[in-house]
C-alpha cells in the first residue's frame, strides 16, 4: 500500500515539474499562444523526452511571435540556428526563415545578426526564404570590414524576389563606383530606384546616381538628378552642398554662393556643415573678391571656434560611457538639451545617421515588449519565462545603445578631426592671401572650363525659354519658401 | 542765431539723415543676391472657375445681396478674359419703411436684379505674405476693365400718384475694378473685389410717368459691388 502510494506520487510530481510537450502542442494548434507559450517554456527546461527541447524551442519561439513578441521569438529562433544544421536540429532551416521575415517587421539589430552569420553552415544549406537576409548581412559585413570583393560576392547571390534585394543593388552600386565602373553603378542605382518601396529609398537612389555623374566629371548630369530631392527630404541639404561643389566645379560661382547662402541662413543654424565656409573662401577667391574670403574665413573661425571647445569636452566627458552618450543625443532629439549648445551642430548631424535610428527602433521595440511583460499571464511568472525575457531583452536595449554610443563618439570625433582639417585649410588660405600668393592658390583649385551655354537658377534647375520664374530681391531677410532659391549676381574683380 | 549755431544744426540734422536713413551710412554691398525660381503658382493657360458672395455697397435704403459666378481664361500670368453673371436680392432698410410710414415720403429705389458682364483683367502684383504661425500666403492684386448689362428694377412714385410703381430697366454698363486673389493651394484661391459698375440712365425713357419735369435727360449712377468667394484653377 505504502509502496504504490509512494509510485502515486512520484509520477504524480513528474507530471507537475516535467512539461506537457502535446499540451503545449494543443494550446498552440488552438491559438491560445500565451498558454502555449508557458508550456513549451516548461517543456524547454524540462523536457521528458529527448527530442522534446528541440520542438519546444521552436513552439516556444513560434507562439512568442504569434503574439508580437519578436524580440522574444529571435532569442530562441537564434539558439535553434546557433546550433547549426544537423539531423537534429530539424527546425533550423524554417528557425533562419523566420528570422528574415521578422528582421523585415523589426531590425534585429547589426549585433544580433553578426552573431547569426558567425554559425558555419553551407551556402546551400540556406533555405531560400532566408537566402536574401543571409546573403544580404554577409555582404553588409564584409562591406564595413573592408573586405569589398567578399561584400560583392555576397551581394550578387540575394535572390531577386527577396525583400533585401533593393538594398543590396543599393551596396553593389557603391561598390561599381569604388571600381570606378560608373555606368554599371549608375544601372544598379536605377534598378534601386524602380524597385524602391520607400521614397527614401528613391531620395537616395538619386542621391548616389548625382555623385556617379560627380565622379564621373559629369557636373551637369550630377545637377538634373541633386535637384530631384525633394525639400521636405532629409537628404535634401546634402544634395544642395554637393550641389555647390559640382557648380564650383563648372565655374558656376553665382550658383555655388547662391546654394552655399542657404546654409548660412538662421534656419540652418543646427545643421553642421562647416565646409561651406571653405568653399565659400575659395569661390570668392577664385573671383579675386579677397575682402569676401577674408570674411568667409572670419565668419567659420567665428562660428566653430566654440565648438572645438564644446566637442572636445562632450568627448572627454562621456568617452568609455556610451550609452550616456547615446541618451544624450536622445535628448537632444527631444529638444530638452541645455548643454554643450555650441555643440548641438553636431549632435543633430549624429542623430541623423542610420545608425542611431536604428539603434533608437531597437530601443523602443524592446521597451514595448518589456511593458507587455508586466500583463503577461501568471502561468508566464510562475514558470519563469518572464525573467528570461526580461534578461534578454533588457540585455538587448543595453548592448543597442552601448555600440550606437560607440560609433557616435567615434563620429564625434570624426567630426572634431574634419573641422581640424578645415580650420587648417582656412588658415593656409589665410597666410597664402598675406604673402600675396593669390595666384599659386589659385592655381591648386584646377577647375574644369564650364558649360557655358548652360545656365541654372535657384534649385539646381536648368533654366528653359519655357520657364515661368519667379524674382525676389535677397533683403536680409530669409524667408523659408525661398531657401535653396538663391542665386548670385556677382562679376568677377580679377583683372584680365 | 548765430553762425557757429547755425553751423552746428547742420551737422546734426545730416548726422542724423545719414545713420537714420538706411543705405547712406551701410557700406554698399557690390553684388546683389536674389531669388530665381520656377513660379509657385501659374495662370497661364488655366481657367478660373469662380463663386461669390456680393453685396451692393452704395445704397441708401435697401440691401441688395447677390450671387455671383465667374469663368476667367488666363492667357498669361498678366492677362485674363472673363465672364461674370450674378443675381440678385433685394431687401429694404428699416429707413425706408420709417421715411414712408411716419413722414410719408416715398424714396427713390434702384434695384440691381442682374448682371452679365465681360472684363479684361491685368494683375500687375504679386506677392507673398507670411502669417504669425509662419506659414506663406501668397497672393495678387489685379484691376479689371469691362463691359456688360444690368438688370435693375427702378421703383418711383408716378406724378399724380402716391403708390411707388417698379420699372423694370436694362442697360448696357462699363465696370471698373480691381481685386485680390489669396492662394490656398496650387489649384484653389480665395479671392475678394470691389467693382464700380456705371449706368447711364435716361428718366424719361425708362419711366416717362415718373420722370420730374426738370430732370436731365441723362445721369450716371454708380453700382459699387463688392464680391468675396473662392475659385478653383483648373
Amino acid at each position: 500500500m505504502l509502496r504504490t502510494l509512494i509510485l502515486v506520487l512520484v509520477s504524480f510530481s513528474s507530471q507537475v515539474l516535467y512539461g506537457n510537450y502535446r499540451a503545449a502542442q494543443r494550446d498552440f494548434v488552438k491559438g491560445n499562444y500565451r498558454k502555449a507559450a508557458a508550456r513549451f517554456f516548461q517543456v524547454m527546461n524540462y523536457p521528458k523526452v529527448r527530442g522534446d527541447k528541440i520542438k519546444s524551442e521552436w513552439g516556444l519561439a513560434r507562439s512568442l511571435q504569434k503574439l508580437g513578441f519578436y524580440y522574444s521569438a529571435s532569442k530562441y529562433y537564434s539558439v535553434i540556428v546557433r546550433r547549426g544544421v544537423s539531423k537534429q536540429n530539424i527546425f533550423f532551416r524554417k528557425a533562419f526563415e523566420q528570422l528574415g521575415e521578422i528582421n523585415s517587421t523589426v531590425n534585429l539589430g547589426q549585433s544580433h545578426i553578426v552573431q547569426l552569420l558567425k554559425t558555419r553552415v553551407t551556402p546551400s544549406r540556406i533555405p531560400g526564404a532566408a537566402r536574401g537576409f543571409y546573403f544580404h548581412y554577409q555582404g553588409v559585413e564584409a562591406f564595413y570590414s573592408k573586405g569589398y570583393s567578399k561584400a560583392r560576392a555576397a551581394f550578387r547571390k540575394v535572390p531577386a524576389g527577396s525583400s533585401y534585394y533593393t538594398k543590396s543593388l543599393f551596396y553593389l552600386g557603391i561598390l561599381a563606383n569604388m571600381d570606378k565602373l560608373y555606368g554599371r553603378a549608375i544601372s544598379y542605382f536605377m534598378k534601386v530606384k524602380s524597385n524602391a518601396d520607400t521614397e527614401w529609398q528613391q531620395e537616395i537612389a538619386n542621391l548616389n546616381i548625382a555623385r556617379v555623374h560627380y565622379e564621373a566629371k559629369r557636373y551637369r548630369q550630377a545637377l538634373r538628378f541633386y535637384a530631384e530631392i525633394p525639400r521636405e527630404s532629409d537628404n535634401w541639404l546634402q544634395a544642395l552642398f554637393e550641389g555647390a561643389w559640382a557648380f564650383f566645379l563648372m565655374k558656376k560661382y553665382n550658383n555655388t554662393l547662391g546654394n552655399i547662402h542657404t546654409f548660412h541662413s538662421p534656419f540652418f543654424i543646427n545643421r553642421f556643415y562647416p565646409e561651406t565656409y571653405v568653399l565659400q573662401a575659395i569661390t570668392f577667391l577664385n573671383l579675386c573678391r579677397y575682402d569676401n574670403v577674408k570674411l568667409s574665413i572670419q565668419n567659420f573661425k567665428k562660428r566653430y571656434t566654440p565648438v572645438f571647445k564644446d566637442l572636445r569636452k562632450l568627448i572627454n566627458r562621456y568617452r568609455g560611457d556610451y550609452s550616456k552618450f547615446f541618451v544624450l543625443i536622445k535628448k537632444y532629439r527631444k529638444g530638452s538639451l541645455n548643454s554643450y549648445k555650441h555643440a548641438h551642430a553636431i549632435l543633430d548631424s549624429l542623430s541623423r545617421r542610420d545608425l542611431y535610428k536604428e539603434a533608437l527602433t531597437t530601443i523602443r521595440f524592446a521597451t514595448r515588449e518589456i511593458d507587455r511583460l508586466e500583463d503577461a499571464s501568471r502561468m508566464w511568472l510562475v514558470s519563469g519565462l518572464i525573467d528570461e525575457l526580461k534578461t534578454f531583452l533588457v540585455k538587448k536595449r543595453s548592448v543597442a545603445m552601448n555600440n550606437a554610443g560607440v560609433k557616435l563618439i567615434r563620429g564625434a570625433q570624426e567630426s572634431v578631426e574634419y573641422l581640424t582639417e578645415l580650420y587648417n585649410q582656412t588658415r593656409f588660405i589665410k597666410a597664402e592671401l598675406l604673402l600675396g600668393k593669390v595666384d599659386k592658390l589659385r592655381s591648386l583649385l584646377r577647375v574644369t572650363s564650364a558649360e557655358k551655354k548652360v545656365r541654372f537658377i535657384g534649385g539646381m534647375q536648368e533654366i528653359t525659354i519655357k520657364s515661368d520664374l519667379e524674382f525676389w530681391p535677397f533683403e536680409n531677410e530669409y524667408w523659408e519658401d525661398e531657401l535653396g532659391g538663391y542665386v548670385y549676381d556677382i562679376v568677377s574683380s580679377c583683372k584680365k | 542765431m548765430g553762425n557757429k549755431t547755425y553751423c552746428r544744426i547742420v551737422v546734426l540734422c545730416v548726422g542724423v539723415l545719414f545713420f537714420a536713413v538706411p543705405g547712406l551710412s551701410a557700406p554698399r554691398q557690390e553684388y546683389q543676391i536674389n531669388v530665381i525660381r520656377p513660379k509657385f503658382f501659374v495662370k497661364k493657360s488655366r481657367t478660373e472657375v469662380g463663386a461669390d458672395l456680393a453685396a451692393v455697397l452704395n445704397q441708401t435704403f435697401t440691401y441688395t445681396y447677390l450671387l455671383s459666378g465667374a469663368i476667367v481664361y488666363h492667357l498669361t500670368d498678366s492677362l485674363g478674359l472673363g465672364v461674370t453673371g450674378a443675381y440678385g436680392l433685394t431687401v429694404n432698410k428699416e429707413d425706408r419703411d420709417v421715411l414712408k410710414d411716419r413722414f410719408s415720403i416715398t424714396v427713390d429705389i434702384f434695384a440691381t436684379e442682374w448682371i452679365a458682364e465681360s472684363s479684361l483683367l491685368w494683375t500687375p502684383v504679386y506677392g507673398k505674405y507670411q502669417l504669425a504661425s509662419g506659414r506663406l500666403v501668397y497672393f495678387d492684386t489685379y484691376v479689371s476693365l469691362g463691359f456688360g448689362m444690368m438688370g435693375i428694377s427702378i421703383r418711383k412714385k408716378e406724378r399724380g400718384n402716391d403708390d411707388p410703381v417698379d420699372y423694370p430697366y436694362s442697360c448696357y454698363s462699363p465696370v471698373i475694378g480691381a481685386g485680390q486673389r489669396f492662394y490656398l493651394s496650387k489649384k484653389t484661391s480665395l479671392r475678394w473685389q470691389i467693382r464700380d459698375h456705371i449706368i447711364l440712365y435716361n428718366g424719361k425713357r425708362c419711366a416717362p410717368a415718373a420722370a420730374e419735369e426738370n430732370e436731365p435727360e441723362f445721369s450716371y449712377y454708380h453700382t459699387i459691388v463688392t464680391q468675396v468667394g473662392i475659385s478653383y484653377f483648373m
